[in-house]
C-alpha cells in the first residue's frame, strides 16, 4: 500500500521556473503539467494502475476510489497518494497527501492547505532568492574547488607515474644487485672454507703446544713435592715422611691418617723419586698441597681459564651472527609487520624509507684459545674473510632496502586515490577538528583518532578500510575500521562523509551510535565540475 | 536504565568519563568484572528466606488458629459498618475487627491491634471515597456466627466464625471467599525491646514480669515446639523467647543492617478463592498471566525495587507492587485487594481436593465433585489487615468494583496514545532535528520525542546541558509547530551539589529524607552522590509540583512532558538498590512502612505540577517506572529495563495483561528491548505487537545501536512504518477504549476470557490478547513464523482485519503470518471506529473523517462505541465531547450520542463504512436530520465486504444507514 513519494532533492544543479514564465493552468488540484493530460475533464477517469474507471466528479470529491490514490491528488484522501505543488518562482514539489489541508505549510505556495488559503503566506520568491544565492555560493565554491583539485590531479597522476618508473627503476636495480649478492655470497663461501681451515688448524697446534706445557709442570710438581716431602733429603720417601702431609689421608673420615693408609699410597716402605714419579704422583696430585707458601701467579691460574672458555662461546655467538644475518633480517621484518603500518613514524626506516641495520659484530685481528695470536698465513686468510662477508652484506643491506623502497611505492600505487589520483594530496597529512571537550584527528589512509583537549592519550577511532560510498560514487565516504574497543561494545569505527570544499577540512564530529563516529570532510578533491549551462537563467 | 549493584554503579560513572585518561585503566578493570555479568544477579536481592518476616509468617502453620472473636462483642458502628473483638488466646493480645459493606457488591475487612503501644502504618492517599451499603448482622449463637446482609446486592452475604475466627463469603449461597478457613492469620503484635539478659542467666529463661505474658511466652513456646515436632530437621533455637526471635529486631542482608526500632510487625493472612483454580494480577512480575502455585518454591514478592536486566519466568519483585487478586471461574470473577505499602509476599496454593474450604464450611454441602480452591496467603512486613472483596460477578464489574475504590485511569492526552521515540540519548538539539526529520522524510507518524537523562546538566533534573541543548524552548517550539510533543526525564534522586538550585531549596526547607541520626540520608544515583525528596509530606509534593510551571523549570514549555523513572527508589549503594528500610520519615514512620508508595507519590506530585501549568485544563502525562495501586489516576508506566530477546517480547503481553487487570490502563514494554540489540526481524515482530500494546515506546540502552526505524533495510523499514500507521488508524478506536477505561476502568488490553468468561481454554491463555470487546491479536514472537495458530472464541466468528477472511468460531485456525503481518481479528459482532488518513502526528488528524468496520455477526448484528473529544483538554469534564453508540441490526446501522447532553463541535465526518459478512445490497440509504438519500457502494462477492461510500455526515450527529 505504501508508495515512495518522490521528493525533489537538493542538488547542485537545480532547476528554478523562472516567475515570469509560469502561466497559470486549469488542472485538477495537485496535478503536475506532465500528468494534466491524465485528467480530462470531458472524459471517465481511469485509475493511473487501471484497476478502476470512475466517473470524472469523483476526481478530487475527497474520497479515495482509486487503490493507488491517483484520483485524489489535490486531497488527503488517499493514503498513499501524492500532491505536487507549482511552487512557481522556486522549485515543484510532490508532498504525501496526508499533508495536505493539515494545518501545516509544506509546499512554499501555500496550495497544500488551500482549505483555509490564509493560513499559508508564500514564500517561494524568497526561497528563490536564498536559493540563487546559496546556489551561486556553491557554485563559485565548486568551480575554485574544482580548479584545485584539477592541480591536485595533476599532482597526483605525476606522483603515481613517478612511484611506477620509481619501481621499475628499482626493479632493474634490484636484479642487479641480485646477481652482485649472489657473487659476493659464492666468494664469502669460498674464502670461509680456507679461513675455517686455517682457524683449525692454529687451534690444533696450540692445544698441542698446551697440553705438553701441562705435562712438563706436572712433572716439576711431582719433584718439587719429592723433594719437599723427603724431609731428610735421603732421595728417598718413607711412611713418616708422608704422614707429615695429613691432607693426603685417603680416608678423611676418622681424622687419622695411619702408617697402613700412608703405605697404601707409597706400596712399599719407601720410594725413590724414579718410583715416585711413576707409581705414587699421579695418584696424590690432586691431593697435595704444598707446605711453602706458594707464588701469587700460580694461584690465579684456574680463574683465568674460565675466562678463556668464556669468551669462546661469545665468540661462537658472534660467528653465527655472521653466518645466518639473512633470518635475522626476516624476524624484523615481520615484527614489523605486525607492530605497525608502512608509515608509522616510529618504525626503524627513517623519512626516506631507508633500512638501518642492526650493528654487526666483525672478525677483526682474533686470537686464539690461547691466546697465541694467529700465525700471519691464518690472519690473512681471517682479514679476507672479513671483507667477503663485510662486502656481502653490504649487498644485502643494499637489497633489502631496495625491496623495501618497491614494497612501499606498491602499496602506495594500490591505495585508491579516486578516479584522477586528487585524493593524492591527502596522504600523509592530518587534519585536526576540536571540539568542547575534544581533540579529532583524520589522517586519510591511515586513521581516524580521538584524544582529550586538555592532554591525554589517543583513542584509535579507526584505521583505514576502504572507500565505502554508494555504488554510484563509492568516493563520497570513507571508512576507517577496528578502532579501540568499546566497552561491551563493538570496535569503534569511523565514516567520513566528504564533500566538496575550497580547502582540506574536517567539518565536523559526530557520534550517532556508540563508537561508530561520523566525520564530515572538506576537500576540493571532492568538487565536480560546474556545468556553465546549470547556472540560473535568472541572475536576479 | 539499570543498575546492579556496587560494581556496575562504578562502571557506569567511569564509562561516562570513558575519554578520561585517569580512568581508563580503572574501567578496563571493572568492565572484566562486568562482561562476567549477564542476567540479573540474583544474590543482590531477596529470598523468602532471607526475609525474617517471610520465614516467621510462612513457618507459622498451626492446627488451629489461635484468634477468636464472640458474639457478645458484635457492636453495630453505623448501618454499614459493624466490630468484633477477636482475642489471639495464644497471648491474650486483643484485636479489632471491622466490617464494611460498600457499595457495588464489596465488602472491606478490617483488622488491627485494640490498643497497639505505637499506632501501626495505615496506607492513605489509596482509597476513594465510595459509597457505603446497608448490612445487618444476624447473630446465631447455636454455632457461634454471625450472618451479614447486605442491604443492595441480597445475593451476598458474610459469615463470620466465631472460634476460631474465620470469615466467608457467599454469592447466591455459594462460597466465594473463605477467610483464615487455613488458619494463617497472624499479627505480631508491636512489642517492647526485650532488655538484654546478662550472659550468665541466658541458661535460665528469665521471670516474666506478669502472667499475662507468660502465658503468651507459654503459647509461643508450645507454638515453637509443634513446630520443631513438624519439622525436626529446624535447628534447635537457643533463644525461646517469643519477643527475641531471629531477625525481629536486627537483620543483615548482604553488608546492609537494617536496625528494627520497632521489632516485629508483620502480618499474614490466608484468603482463599473458592471454587474458583484461576487467580490472576499481583504485577509485577515477568511470568505467566495465570497465577501459578507456589508450593516447595518462592512466593511472589511485592516490593518495588530496581532489578538489572531482569530474567524471565520470575515471581521475584519487579519496578511496581499492586496487591490485587483477580479470581475468575467460567460462572464468576471477584477481585481481593489486600491493602499494605509495605514488603509484601504472597504464596498461592491451588488444591482441588474438597478437604479445603468446603470440607469445613457450616451447613454447605459441596456435593460428590471436588471443586477447585485457591488459597492464598498473603505476608505483609507491617500494617494492619484491611481487605476489600469484591464480588464481580463479571469481569468488568470487578474492573469497575476495583477503579471505583482505587480510582479509574486517567484520560490520557490523545498524542500519548500513539507512538513514542525514545533512546538513551538523543544527544543533542541537532539530533532531535535529524531524527524529527527523518520521520517526515520517510512518512512514520510519531507524536513524542523523549529525552533521557543525559539532556540534563550532570543529572540535575529540570536543568538542561547548555552545550547540546541551548535553546530547548525553540526546540520544543519547533517540534509542537507541527503538533509533536517532547519528554524529558525527571528523577527523585537529587544530585548532591549547594549549587543546584533543586537541592539547595529542598535542602533549606529539610525537605530530604533523614538518618537515624538526623543527617540527610545520602545514597548513589545517577548524579552520584543524592538527596531523596521526602514524598510522604504534603509539602515536599506541593513543592516539587511547583517546580513544573515554565517560569521555573527553565527552558520548558507547555508542550513538555514528564517521565518519573528512579522510583522505587532506586538506590545503587543501598539493600537491594533501594533505601534502607530503617530510615525515618517526616511524618515518623521507617521507610519499610511507606516503600511502595514512594514512586507513586512521586508520578502523583508530577501531575500535579503539570496541571498547575496550565491551571488545570490541558491533561497531564507522566511515565512512572514504579508504580502502586492507583497509578492509574495518574499516568502511565511501562515495564522498564527489559531485553531485546523474543522472550521478552513474549513476555510483554502477559506481564502487560497483569497490570491491566490491576486497574493501569495505560501501560507498555520498550519496543525493541531495552538492552542489547534487536536483529531487524526481531524489531519489526515487537512494533507489530506493540502496536496492539496500550502505551507504544521505542526505548533503547546507550550501549545499542541507533534504532531509528529508517536505519534498516527498506523492507523492515516499510514494515515498522505499516505497524505504526496501522496504530494511527486505529486511534479512535483506542481513544475510545481509554475513556471507557476511565469512566469504568476496564482496561483496553485484555485477556481473552475477560470477553469469554465462560470459556474456559481461555483461562491460561496470554500469548494473544483483546483490544477491547473487538479485536484478538496475537503478536509472533518467535523468529521466522510464518503461520500462526490461533484460538478463536466465541461464536460470532472473526474476520482478518488486514484480508477480510472470515474464521467460524470457537476454533483454532492457522493465519498466514509473513514478515509483515501479525494475526489481528476483528470479532463478528462488533464495531471499530478507524481513520485511515494517517499524517505526521495525531494532532494533525483531529477533525479528519471516520472509517467505520462493521463486522457482522451470524446473527446480523454489531455493537461499537465511538468517542471523540479535543484531545489534550479537561473539556470533556465539562460535556465537551461526543460518545456515539453504535448498532447494527435488522440490516440498519445507527449511530446515536450515549449522553445527548454532551456535545463537542468537529468537523469530522463519516468517510466511509466497510460491512463484513454481509450480503450484496440492492441500495443503501441514509437518514439525517429527517433527510434520506441514497449512497453508492461497491461490493465484494469473494469477501463479503461492503464498502459504502461517502456518507458524509458529520460524526457527532445522530444518523442512520440502511441496506436494502
Amino acid at each position: 500500500m505504501i508508495c515512495k513519494y518522490l521528493f525533489l532533492t537538493f542538488i547542485l544543479h537545480i532547476d528554478l521556473y523562472d516567475a515570469s514564465q509560469m502561466v497559470q493552468v486549469d488542472r485538477p488540484r495537485g496535478v503536475s503539467l506532465t500528468k494534466k493530460v491524465l485528467y480530462d475533464p470531458a472524459k471517465e477517469f481511469t485509475c493511473f494502475d487501471g484497476s478502476q474507471t470512475i466517473q470524472f466528479q469523483f476526481v478530487n470529491d475527497d474520497y479515495c476510489d482509486c487503490n493507488d490514490g491517483s484520483d485524489e491528488p489535490g486531497t488527503s484522501a488517499c493514503p498513499n497518494g501524492s500532491f505536487h505543488c507549482t511552487n512557481a518562482g522556486y522549485r515543484p514539489q510532490n508532498i504525501p497527501s496526508s499533508r495536505v489541508n493539515d494545518g501545516i505549510c509544506d509546499c512554499c505556495d501555500g496550495t497544500d492547505e488551500w482549505k483555509t488559503p490564509t493560513a499559508c503566506a508564500n514564500t517561494c520568491m524568497e526561497l528563490r532568492r536564498a536559493a540563487l544565492e546559496e546556489n551561486k555560493k556553491k557554485m563559485e565554491e565548486s568551480s575554485k574547488g574544482f580548479a584545485l583539485r584539477q592541480e591536485y590531479a595533476k599532482t597526483g597522476q605525476a606522483k603515481k607515474l613517478e612511484r611506477q618508473e620509481k619501481v621499475k627503476e628499482l626493479q632493474q636495480e634490484l636484479a642487479q644487485i641480485q646477481l652482485l649478492e649472489d657473487t659476493l655470497k659464492t666468494e664469502k663461501e669460498a674464502i670461509e672454507i680456507q679461513e675455517t681451515a686455517a682457524i683449525d688448524e692454529h687451534k690444533r697446534i696450540a692445544e698441542e703446544k698446551q697440553q705438553k706445557i701441562a705435562h712438563e709442570e706436572n712433572l716439576r710438581k711431582g719433584a718439587e713435592a719429592f723433594s719437599e716431602m723427603d724431609v731428610d733429603k735421603d732421595g728417598s720417601l718413607t711412611i713418616p715422611e708422608l704422614l707429615s702431609h695429613p691432607e693426603l689421608d685417603p680416608d678423611t673420615s676418622d681424622g687419622i691418617f695411619t702408617e697402613e693408609e700412608a703405605l697404601t699410597i707409597l706400596q712399599a716402605g719407601s720410594v725413590d723419586m724414579a718410583v715416585f714419579m711413576d707409581t705414587v704422583w699421579g695418584a696424590i696430585n690432586e691431593t697435595f698441597r704444598t707446605n711453602i707458601p706458594p707464588p701469587m701467579e700460580e694461584q690465579e691460574a684456574p680463574a683465568e681459564d674460565q675466562i678463556q672458555d668464556g669468551s669462546e662461546q661469545e665468540r661462537e655467538a658472534d660467528r653465527e651472527l655472521l653466518e645466518e644475518p639473512e633470518e635475522e633480517d626476516q624476524d624484523q621484518d615481520e615484527e614489523d609487520e605486525d607492530s605497525d603500518e608502512e608509515y608509522d613514524d616510529e618504525h626503524e626506516y627513517d623519512e626516506d624509507g631507508e633500512y638501518h641495520e642492526p650493528p654487526v659484530l666483525r672478525k677483526e685481528t682474533d686470537t686464539s684459545n690461547s691466546g697465541e695470536p694467529y700465525d700471519e698465513i691464518t690472519q690473512n686468510l681471517v682479514n679476507q674473510a672479513n671483507e667477503a662477508r663485510s662486502k656481502f652484506q653490504e649487498a644485502q643491506t643494499k637489497k633489502k632496502n631496495l625491496e623495501n623502497e618497491v614494497e612501499s611505492l606498491n602499496k602506495a600505487l594500490e591505495l585508491d586515490f579516486g578516479p584522477d589520483e586528487g585524493y593524492q594530496a591527502l596522504q600523509f597529512q592530518c587534519f585536526e577538528l576540536l571540539t568542547m571537550e575534544y581533540k579529532y584527528k583524520l589522517c586519510p589512509y591511515d586513521k581516524a583518532t580521538q584524544s582529550p583537549k586538555n592532554g591525554g592519550s589517543e583513542t584509535v577511532l579507526g584505521r583505514w578500510g576502504s572507500w565505502s560510498g554508494p555504488p554510484e560514487n563509492i568516493y563520497a565516504k570513507m571508512m576507517y575500521e577496528n578502532g579501540i574497543t568499546c566497552w561491551n561494545g563493538p570496535a569503534r569505527s569511523t565514516e567520513v562523509v566528504i564533500r566538496c570544499g575550497m580547502e582540506h577540512k574536517l567539518l565536523s564530529v559526530d557520534e550517532p551510535s556508540r563508537c561508530a563516529y561520523k566525520y564530515e570532510f572538506a576537500t576540493p578533491c571532492a568538487c565536480t565540475q560546474v556545468d556553465p549551462n546549470a547556472l540560473p537563467r535568472d541572475e536576479l | 536504565m539499570f543498575v546492579l549493584d556496587y560494581f556496575p554503579t562504578m562502571s557506569i560513572y567511569i564509562k561516562q568519563s570513558k575519554r578520561c585518561l585517569g580512568f581508563q585503566l580503572l574501567a578496563i578493570v571493572f568492565l572484566m568484572i562486568m562482561d562476567e555479568t549477564e542476567a540479573v544477579d540474583a544474590g543482590n536481592f531477596k529470598r523468602c528466606d532471607q526475609s525474617a518476616f517471610c520465614q516467621r509468617q510462612r513457618n507459622f502453620k498451626p492446627e488451629i488458629s489461635p484468634y477468636v472473636t464472640n458474639i457478645d462483642s458484635l457492636r453495630k458502628i453505623d448501618n454499614s459498618h459493624f466490630a468484633l473483638d477477636i482475642t489471639n488466646t495464644q497471648n491474650n493480645k486483643a484485636f479489632v475487627l471491622d466490617l464494611f459493606a460498600l457499595e457495588d457488591s464489596t465488602l472491606r475487612l478490617k483488622i488491627n491491634e485494640a490498643q497497639p503501644i505505637a499506632e501501626r502504618y495505615e496506607v492513605p492517599n489509596t482509597i476513594e471515597d465510595v459509597k457505603a451499603q446497608n448490612m445487618i448482622a444476624v447473630p446465631n449463637l447455636k454455632n457461634g456466627s454471625i450472618v451479614f446482609h447486605l442491604g443492595d446486592n441480597t445475593n451476598i452475604q458474610a459469615v463470620i466464625s466465631c472460634s476460631p475466627f474465620r470469615l466467608d463469603i457467599y454469592d447466591e449461597k455459594e462460597p466465594v471467599f473463605s477467610v483464615n478457613s487455613r488458619n494463617l492469620m497472624h499479627i505480631e503484635h508491636l512489642r517492647q525491646k526485650p532488655v538484654p539478659k546478662p550472659h550468665e542467666e541466658k541458661t535460665k529463661p528469665e521471670e516474666p514480669e506478669n502472667p499475662d505474658e507468660e502465658q503468651a511466652e507459654q503459647g509461643e513456646n508450645e507454638e515453637e515446639d509443634k513446630q520443631e515436632e513438624q519439622e525436626p530437621q529446624e535447628e534447635e533455637k537457643e533463644e525461646s523467647d517469643p519477643d527475641d526471635q531471629p531477625g525481629m529486631w536486627e537483620e543483615t542482608f548482604k553488608t546492609h543492617t537494617d536496625s528494627k526500632p520497632r521489632g516485629p510487625e508483620s502480618i499474614g493472612l490466608d484468603t482463599s478463592f473458592v471454587n474458583f483454580a484461576h487467580v490472576y494480577g499481583i504485577p509485577e512480575h515477568a511470568d505467566k498471566m495465570a497465577l501459578k502455585s507456589t508450593v516447595g518454591s518462592e512466593p511472589y514478592r511485592l516490593y518495588n525495587l530496581d532489578v538489572f536486566e531482569y530474567e524471565l519466568d520470575s515471581r521475584a519483585a519487579l519496578y511496581g507492587s499492586i496487591p490485587f487478586m483477580i479470581g475468575h471461574n467460567s460462572k464468576r470473577t471477584v477481585g481481593l485487594l489486600w491493602l499494605n505499602a509495605a514488603e509484601t509476599w504472597v504464596d498461592v496454593d491451588s488444591t482441588e481436593d474438597n478437604k479445603g474450604v468446603l470440607g469445613t464450611l457450616f451447613g454447605y454441602f459441596a456435593g460428590e465433585e471436588a471443586v477447585p480452591e485457591v488459597n492464598v496467603h498473603w505476608m505483609s512486613e507491617s500494617g494492619v489487615i484491611d481487605v476489600y472483596f469484591m464480588l464481580g460477578r463479571n469481569p468488568a464489574d470487578v474492573m469497575r468494583q476495583y477503579t471505583k475504590l482505587t480510582g479509574t485511569p486517567y484520560m490520557p492526552p490523545m498524542w500519548a496514545t500513539t507512538y513514542h521515540q525514545s533512546r538513551w540519548n538523543y544527544k543533542d538539539e541537532q539530533d532531535v532535528k535529524t531524527v524529527d526529520a527523518g520521520f517526515d522524510e520517510h512518512d512514520i507518524p510519531y507524536d513524542c520525542l523523549w529525552l533521557d537523562i543525559e539532556h540534563t546538566d550532570g543529572k540535575r533534573y529540570f536543568t538542561w546541558d547548555t552545550l547540546k541543548f541551548p535553546d530547548p524552548v525553540q526546540m520544543q517550539n519547533a517540534l509542537a509547530a507541527k503538533g509533536r510533543k517532547m519528554v524529558t526525564i525527571i528523577d527523585p534522586h537529587i544530585k548532591v551539589d549547594t549549587n543546584y538550585h533543586i537541592y539547595r531549596e529542598a535542602q533549606n526547607k529539610g525537605y530530604f529524607i533523614k538518618n537515624k541520626d538526623g543527617s540527610e540520608f545520602k545514597g548513589w544515583c545517577w548524579p552520584g552522590d543524592s538527596a531523596y525528596l521526602d514524598l510522604t509530606l504534603p509539602e515536599v509534593r506541593d513543592w516539587w509540583a511547583s517546580q513544573f510551571v515554565p517560569e521555573v523549570y527553565k527552558g520548558s514549555t507547555l508542550n513538555l512532558f514528564t517521565w518519573n523513572d528512579m522510583n522505587e527508589p532506586s538506590v545503587f549503594n543501598g539493600p537491594e538498590i533501594t533505601m534502607h528500610k530503617d530510615i525515618i520519615h517526616g511524618a515518623g514512620w521507617e521507610h519499610r512502612h511507606v516503600h511502595n508508595l514512594y514512586g507513586i507519590l512521586l508520578q502523583m506530585s508530577t501531575v500535579k505540577g503539570q496541571l498547575a501549568r496550565s491551571q488545570g485544563n490541558e491533561r497531564p502525562f507522566v511515565l512512572s517506572r514504579a508504580f502502586y495501586i492507583g497509578t492509574q489516576k495518574y499516568g502511565a508506566i511501562w515495564t522498564g529495563d527489559n531485553t531485546a530477546e523474543w522472550g521478552h517480547l513474549a513476555a510483554s503481553v502477559p506481564m502487560l495483561l497483569s497490570i491491566g487487570l490491576c486497574g493501569i490502563a495505560h501501560s507498555g514494554a520498550d519496543v525493541g528491548g531495552f538492552f542489547k540489540n534487536p536483529d531487524p526481524e526481531m524489531l519489526s515482530r515487537w512494533y507489530q505487537a506493540a502496536a496492539y500494546q496500550p502505551f507504544f515506546r521505542a526505548h533503547a540502552h546507550i550501549d545499542t545501536s541507533r534504532r531509528e526505524p529508517w536505519l534498516y533495510d527498506d523492507k523492515y523499514r516499510d514494515i515498522i512504518r505499516a505497524a505504526i500507521r496501522e496504530r494511527y488508524e486505529l486511534l479512535p478506536y483506542w481513544y475510545t477504549l481509554f475513556f471507557q477505561a476511565h469512566k469504568s476502568g476496564e482496561p483496553p488490553m485484555r485477556p481473552l476470557w475477560y470477553e469469554f468468561p465462560a470459556d474456559v481454554s481461555t483461562f491460561d491463555k496470554d500469548d494473544s490478547h483483546m483490544v477491547g470487546t473487538a479485536l484478538l491479536v496475537q503478536p509472533v514472537s518467535k523468529p521466522n513464523t510464518q503461520v500462526t495458530s490461533v484460538y478463536l472464541p466465541g461464536a460470532t466468528g472473526w474476520f482478518d482485519v488486514k484480508t477480510y477472511q472470515y474464521y467460524p468460531s470457537p476454533n483454532t485456525v492457522s493465519i498466514s503470518t509473513p514478515l509483515d503481518k501479525i494475526a489481528v481479528l476483528q470479532r463478528g459482532g462488533t464495531i471499530v471506529p478507524r481513520k485511515m488518513r494517517v499524517r505526521r502526528c495525531s494532532a494533525l488528524m483531529t477533525h479528519d473523517p471516520y472509517t467505520l468496520f462493521v463486522a457482522v455477526s451470524p446473527q446480523g448484528t454489531a455493537v461499537g462505541q465511538l468517542y471523540m473529544d479535543d484531545g489534550h483538554t479537561f473539556g470533556f469534564q465539562n460535556l465537551k465531547y461526543n460518545y456515539k453508540n453504535l448498532l447494527f441490526q435488522n440490516n440498519v446501522l445507527i449511530s446515536k450520542s450515549a449522553n445527548p447532553d454532551a456535545s463537542w463541535d468537529s468537523d469530522a465526518w463519516l468517510e466511509r463504512v466497510v460491512f463484513m459478512g454481509v450480503s450484496r445490497p440492492t441500495k443503501i440509504e441514509m437518514t439525517v436530520d429527517g433527510q434520506v438519500h441514497p449512497l453508492e457502494f461497491s461490493y465484494e462477492s469473494t469477501t463479503r465486504v461492503l464498502t459504502v461510500r461517502k456518507p458524509g455526515v458529520k460524526m457527532q450527529k445522530d444518523w442512520s444507514i440502511a441496506i436494502q
